[in-house]
């Protein structure tokens, strides 16, 4: 049995070893395959691009373009050497490429004769020929052998491929039934050896198994097995594994770690977190990684795995396989390799292009395409063109879409507002670009970045509008003519000028010649004649506008002639003038005013009662009129170059000159007082003077005008006014004195009048009383009622003196004026006057806020006098109403219900001593109301009084200016 | 009542003078009245005497020497200095009543033109300070 196994591995090894052979084989094939098509297609790429540049050669005549075609064309010539060395084993390729090739040369050939037709004959040619189609069948042909080539090709690559899968097909079917084969003796001979032939069943079931593991791995590969108890960490690897592995087959324990041993570092760390993911998940393993082995050998393998599940449907072990994709990966990065450098080439053009895809993705951009749309070092490629630049307009998404169905589309220039509102011009070119099979894979964008010329171009409309603009203002009109051609050229300012609207000259000589006022026409039309022989011209003539207005305009310009002396040109300039005439001649105005100016101030000078004098800046004296000249008793011929001292008192020099320091230095624009000068007689005069300094342009020292006014005879008065003012002074202050005196003298007097006269009073009354008592029985009772009569006689005239004192002092008191709350005053007399009249119904009304300035002490005299009047004249009444308060007018009143009195005796109310009443109907002296009129005189106010007989009085007091 | 004090009346007129003693007579007041005619006539007195008066009433309006000033005298003096002086006139001078309490008299009393008031006055005036007002401490 054993025997028969080990023939068996050897023969399965064998046959697996010869079928890998073979697949190796076939995959080499397969790569060269695409070899050769990217062969064919770069070289197809190369004769477009040297017939495209070849083109523009033509058509532009740019010598560097002619050495890029070369350059081209040797690529082409080189690719197809290449070409003919990979397909040296297909007669049928060789022969294609051999016609390419000549193909290619007839067409070099052309173009070479196109160049020379386009030096001795021009663009034209060129056209022609190039319209004959020569070149283009011969380049449909090349198209036609490159097809072919690369459809057999192609085909060649589908024949590869399917000898390729039939053969793995193959392999697998050898290697899953000679493994296959190989356990099953290996088991039948174990079970053979230690057991019973029954125990052949349950094998068989462990075989069944196995066999579906192996079924499964070949469903799904072609290459290695492997198996992964995940409870046990327990591994089965296919001989086939360890190879791909890169190992001994059996040289280790299988295990995970082991496997992990075998990743490539680079790869590691992705691949273990994806089968450990797919462990604890259980969902399938998909994983594609390299395995370690000498450098540049590394191997690409795909693991694929599938988990089994128990009965609680947690994942158990998981089988797989495991394939070599080497190859597959080798293409891919030949091909991203093509892509790469068909990226670095377009990223390294000096010029903006920018490569996209059918949907707008990028796939390249040059760094020129970076740096023209500041777009800095952002990643571009795989992201839509709208992404990058959401700002792009739908017209231009339009042309995108239209380049992509296979427009060529272009723009001489556009503005491109950026999303942070920047400008930039920008000249572009769009143009679909074809995959190898001929559809459009996307497009190309060339631009060129414009803003700097379209700013100068900008600034130079800019500069024309301001010239324009500038004549406009400056009123400058412009005009030409050319003798030869009879053209005229002229600006729109000059119609404006001559009051035509735009348009409205016809560039006539006689039109403009009827423009031109009559009386200046003969003189422009002189001017133009002139102007004709000498080539110069200049005037200044009067205009008259079609509404009448009459402008200055001034012409300026030149009569170019030929070198044969024939009119050529004439060019000139109209300006406006009509200000600096009009600013001519009011100049002219004003220097005829001056003149009538300096006229009359001679006159005046001359003429004026005032002694006017202007000197010099060292004081002598330049010029003077005649009446200085007879103020100071001078002949014209003395004061010539007098000095300005000899005029002054010596006293007063010292003030005269500090008073020039004072005009000079600026602290007084001019002066004004009486000052006195010296006669030449030797006689002061006084005068009222004007002093001033008198500057001029030119900035010399100031000189001096003085105006004097005689006023001798004002001095005289005013000084015999203050004579009598002093005297009236000493007059005043001696009535003072006396009025002083006179007071004192009254106070002495009221002092005896006080003193003296009571003393003889008291005696009568004194020694009447004596005799009454001393002698009353010797009296009888009428003499004891003269006693009486004497004795209450005595008293009164005691009283009348004291009322009198009282009057005095009231007069002659010093006056202390203060604020006062007549209300509160007014209160208090009324409490004074309740308890005095204890027996009587008294009812005051008092306003509130009664106030005013006075000598308190006065206004209470005054106050206490009219309301105890009131009180004693409302006797008669059950009620006395008494009230206190202020008129609209501002007078305080004191009004009544008493017996009031009549109107027509209201003029000797105030007098002292003077009673309306009988004394047996109302006490008193008469000398309150007298009062009362002295402190409010006192106070400068007014008293007065209304009344009627019985129905009560009312009396108004002002208190002058402090009311 | 001590009837050894004697009363100095300091008065020029003559009718006052006794309209003063009468005065005193009804107020049954017996001390003796000393009556001087002008201020240096009393003050002459004042010098002259050992027994000061027990008051002074002194009339303003006096030849020779003025009634204030006699007061200032009788003030400036060491001796008179506490005597109690009563000014008794007809004036009611504000400045005679200021200057006189200013030059330290002890009261101010103005003669009424009625006699009866007058004597009533006297009365009054004759029991205050001959009774019940205590005399100062002589000076040595």
């Amino acid at each position: 049995m054993l025997p028969a196994a080990g023939l068996l591995a050897v023969s399965v090894s064998y046959l697996l070893y010869s079928d890998f052979e073979r697949e190796q084989e076939l995959h080499r094939w397969i790569s060269h395959t695409y070899e050769v098509l990217t062969q064919f297609h770069t070289l197809a790429a190369f004769i477009e691009k040297a017939e495209d540049i070849h083109r523009k050669y033509l058509l532009t005549g740019d010598p560097s373009l002619l050495g890029n075609f070369e350059s081209a064309a040797r690529t082409e010539e080189s690719v197809r050497h290449s070409l003919m060395r990979l397909t040296s084993d297909n007669p049928g390729q060789q022969a294609r490429i051999r016609a390419l090739g000549s193909l290619v040369e007839r067409l070099f050939v052309i173009d070479r004769e196109l160049d020379k037709l386009r030096n001795t004959e021009g663009i034209p040619a060129v056209i022609a020929a190039l319209q004959a189609d020569r070149g283009k069948s011969i380049v449909d042909e090349c198209r036609d052998a490159l097809s072919a080539g690369e459809e057999e090709e192609s085909g060649l690559l589908a024949e590869r491929s399917a000898v390729a899968e039939s053969q793995a097909v193959r392999t697998r079917w050898v290697l899953g039934v000679g493994t296959g084969s190989l356990l099953l003796l290996l088991v039948i001979a174990g079970t053979v050896i230690e057991r019973d032939i029954m125990q052949r069943e349950r094998d068989r079931s462990a075989m069944r198994r196995s066999e579906e593991r192996l079924r499964l791995a070949m469903d799904s590969a072609n290459a290695g097995i492997w198996e992964w108890d995940l409870r046990t960490n327990e591994n089965v690897w296919s001989e086939e594994l360890w190879k791909l592995y890169g190992l001994e087959p059996y040289s280790c324990t299988p295990s995970y770690e082991a496997w992990c041993q075998i990743l490539h570092p680079d790869d590691r760390s992705n691949t273990e977190k994806a089968v450990g993911d797919a462990a604890r998940s259980g969902v399938e393993l998909n994983v594609e990684f390299r395995v370690r082995g000498d450098v540049g050998r590394e191997r690409w393998l795909l693991a694929r795995g599938r988990p089994l599940r128990d009965a609680s449907g947690r994942p158990e072990c998981f089988i797989g396989i495991a394939l070599d994709i080497t190859h597959r990966k080798r293409a891919e990065e030949i091909l991203r390799e093509r892509e790469d450098n068909q990226r670095r080439f377009v990223e390294a053009a000096p010029v903006a292009i920018a490569m996209f895809d059918r949907e707008m993705r990028y796939l390249a951009a040059s760094q020129r395409y970076c740096e023209d749309y500041n777009l800095g070092s952002r990643e571009l490629v795989g992201h839509s063109h709208y992404e990058i630049f959401p700002e792009i307009p739908e017209s231009w998404r339009e042309v995108h879409r239209r380049s992509l169905a296979g427009a060529v589309e272009r723009s001489p220039g556009e503005r491109f507002v950026r999303l942070d509102g920047s400008e930039q011009w920008v000249r572009w070119e769009i143009q679909p670009w074809r995959s190898g099979s001929g559809e459009i894979g996307g497009i190309v964008l060339f631009s060129e970045d414009i803003s700097q010329q379209k700013r100068v171009e900008q600034a130079l409309l800019d500069n024309e509008a301001r010239l324009r603009l500038a004549q406009q203002i400056a009123r400058i009109g412009t005009f030409e003519r050319n003798f030869r051609t009879g053209i005229g050229a002229w600006t729109s300012e000059l119609e404006v000028m001559h009051g035509l609207p735009p348009g409205g000259f016809d560039g006539n000589l006689q039109t403009w010649e009827k423009l031109v006022h009559p009386e200046d026409r003969a003189a422009a039309l002189r001017q133009v004649a002139l102007a004709m022989e000498t080539g110069k011209f200049e005037g200044e003539w009067r205009v008259v506008w079609p509404d009448g207005t009459v402008r200055w305009l001034a012409a300026r310009g030149s009569v170019l002639r030929d070198e044969k002396g024939e009119l050529q040109r004439w060019l000139g300039v109209n300006i406006d003038i009509t200000e600096a005439k009009e600013a001519e001649q009011a100049l002219r105005r004003a220097h005829a005013e001056l003149r009538e100016s300096e006229h009359r101030f001679r006159q005046i000078f001359e003429n004026a009662p005032t002694a006017i004098a202007i000197f010099a800046a060292d004081g002598r004296l330049e010029k003077c009129n005649p009446a200085f000249s007879s103020l100071l008793g001078y002949t014209d011929e003395e004061l010539r170059g007098a000095s300005f001292v000899s005029f002054v008192p010596p006293e007063d020099l010292d003030t005269r000159l500090a008073e020039l320091e004072q005009l000079r230095t600026g602290q007084a624009p001019f002066l004004q007082h009486d000052s006195r000068y010296l006669r030449k007689d030797g006689q002061l005069v006084w005068v009222h003077k004007f002093v001033t300094l008198l500057t001029n342009e030119t900035g010399d020292e100031p000189r001096v005008l003085r105006l004097l006014t005689d006023i001798t005879e004002r001095k005289q008065a005013d000084l015999e006014i203050r004579r009598l003012n002093t005297e009236l002074e000493h007059r005043v202050s001696r009535r003072t004195a006396e009025l002083l005196a006179a007071n004192k003298e009254l106070e002495a007097f009221s002092y005896s009048v006080s003193h003296d006269l009571r003393a003889p009073l008291r005696g009568i009354d004194g020694w009447s009383l004596a005799l009454a008592e001393d002698y009353a029985g010797q009296l009888d009772e009428r003499a004891q009622q003269y006693l009486g009569r004497i004795r209450s006689e005595t008293q009164r005239m005691g009283l009348l003196i004291d009322d009198l004192l009282r009057l005095s002092r009231i007069s002659s008191s010093e006056l202390r004026t203060v604020p006062i709350d007549l209300t509160a005053m007014a209160r208090e007399i009324e409490t004074e006057l309740c308890e005095a009249n204890a027996g009587r119904r008294l009812e005051f009304t008092i306003s509130s806020d009664l106030t005013a300035s006075g000598d308190a002490r006065l206004i209470n005299i005054a106050l206490v006098n009219l309301l105890a009047n009131a009180v004693k004249f409302t006797e008669p009444r059950e009620v006395a109403r008494i009230e206190f308060g202020r008129t609209r007018e501002g007078a305080f009143y004191i009004r009544d219900n008493g017996v009031g009195f009549d109107i027509a005796y209201a003029d000797s109310l105030f007098r002292a001593f003077q009673r309306l009443h009988k004394a047996s109907e109302f006490a008193g002296a008469g000398i309150g109301l007298a009062i009362v009129q002295r402190v409010i005189h006192r106070h400068s106010g007014e008293v007065w009084a209304e009344a009627q007989p019985d129905a009560g009085a009312t009396f108004y007091f002002t208190l002058g200016n402090t009311t | 009542m001590s009837t050894d004090k004697v009363i100095l009346l300091i008065e020029d007129n003559r009718s006052d003078v006794d309209l003063t003693r009468r005065a005193f007579d009804k107020a049954h007041i017996a001390n003796e009245l000393v009556v001087a005619e002008d201020g240096e006539e009393a003050l002459d007195y004042l010098r002259g005497t050992s027994n000061l008066p027990a008051v002074a009433l002194l009339d303003l309006k006096l030849p020779k020497i003025p009634g204030l000033e006699v007061l200032r005298r009788i003030r400036a003096d060491p001796r008179t200095r506490r005597m109690p002086v009563v000014i008794l006139t007809s004036s009611k001078q504000e400045q005679d009543l200021a200057t006189g309490y200013d030059l330290g008299v002890n009261s101010y009393i103005r003669k009424p033109v009625d006699f009866r008031q007058f004597a009533g006055c006297i009365a009054q005036l004759g029991l205050y300070w001959l009774v019940l007002n205590e005399m100062p401490p002589a000076i040595r």
